[in-house]
């Protein structure tokens, strides 16, 4: 049967296709909207599967996040914690300590025998590259009556006590030496309302760091000054 | 999403001591940075310093960087002095001295006086 597509379609033209073709209209129904189905909802549905797949991943990890932070914590020595984290701050002090550092100058220099002749001091890191130059300092310039034997018990001395410091650089003779010690702090970094901080198990770089300070014997500074206010508790959440 | 939320409900009541595990990991890891990087005294400068006894005297030393150490020393003895370039030599094996250099050798009424430029790794 010819059909002139130009021409007006009349009903009985339409009857007759629908009778000549009816037996394909439901598989050619079916079939658009299989080709529907799969290009609407299966493909975009398997494409999101990995996306998917990738979120619940990250929700399982911060779960188990989560969990084991809540281990950590509540399987910690309140007491011992609060210690740790006096002994840490006093060794490296959120801010310049010069009580501590002159405390340190005058007790080491009383242990090893030697004369502070001079100091000063001025502020600044020594360190313009490398690890450390990430460090803000105070660098004092101590000049000494000592013999070298005496200057490394010095610097040994200095090594060994807080706040943390590193002698950058060494001039004497026998009987005299000019030292220049930077002595480092840290401020805490600041956690906003919105950051997400994580408590995780020390690692064994700082569990050799606590081992090696604690080995110093110092006195700890005392708890109250680190008391974790609630204001703090809340908008610094460990969560 | 859920269960995050249950577990961080039950977390919160452990903030206090949350926040301070929080803090001292951090203070630590700041602590072990300088104590890997800080420079290492007495196992330079102490080292040459100690090798010295009674017959060679340390007179003077500079040490302005971190790769290099100058001493002078000095001996009534040459050999004594020889023998004090010979430690240190042997140090570079078991220190972090990487190398002696002898810059200078003068002699006067009191003996032998000696500048070592000493590098250090």
């Amino acid at each position: 049967m010819k059909v002139n597509l130009n021409s007006e379609v009349s009903k009985d033209q339409l009857t007759g296709l629908y009778y000549e073709y009816k037996e394909f209209l439901i598989p050619s129904v079916a079939l658009i909207f299989s080709v529907l189905v799969l290009l609407f909802f299966l493909i975009p549905g398997f494409l999101s599967l990995s996306e998917k797949k990738t979120a619940a991943d990250t929700e399982n990890q911060k779960l188990n996040q989560l969990k084991e932070a809540m281990a950590i914590v509540q399987n910690s020595d309140s007491n011992k914690v609060t210690s740790d984290l006096n002994l840490a701050t006093s060794v490296l002090p959120q801010d310049k300590d010069f009580q501590g550092i002159l405390e340190t100058i005058t007790a080491v220099s009383r242990d090893t025998g030697t004369e502070i002749t001079n100091y000063s001091f001025q502020e600044g890191n020594s360190q313009s590259v490398g690890p450390l130059s990430n460090f803000p300092s105070l660098t004092f310039s101590i000049t000494l009556n000592s013999t070298p034997q005496q200057l490394m018990g010095f610097i040994d001395g200095l090594y060994k006590k807080a706040p943390l410091s590193e002698v950058v650089t060494a001039t004497g003779t026998d009987k005299t030496a000019i030292l220049t010690v930077s002595f480092y702090y840290k401020p805490f970094d600041p956690v906003g309302p919105n950051d997400k901080v994580v408590v995780q198990k020390m690692t064994p770089e700082q569990e050799k760091a606590l081992s090696t300070i604690s080995g110093w014997n110092l006195s700890e500074a005392s708890p109250a000054d680190f008391e974790v206010s609630s204001e703090s508790a809340e908008t610094g959440s460990p969560f | 999403m859920k269960k995050e939320n249950e577990v961080t409900q039950s977390i919160s009541g452990y903030s206090d001591i949350a926040a301070k595990i929080y803090l001292v990991n951090s203070r630590l890891a700041n602590i072990a940075t300088i104590l890997n990087d800080r420079r290492d005294f007495n196992n330079s400068v102490g080292k040459i310093i100690s090798s010295s006894d009674s017959s060679v005297s340390v007179q003077a030393y500079t040490t302005n960087s971190r790769d290099i150490i100058t001493v002078t020393v000095s001996s009534t003895s040459l050999l004594e002095l020889s023998d004090y370039v010979n430690k240190l030599v042997e140090l570079t094996s078991s220190s972090n001295i990487k190398s002696v250099k002898m810059q200078s050798l003068s002699i006067d009424d009191g003996g032998y006086t000696m500048v070592l430029v000493i590098g250090l790794t």
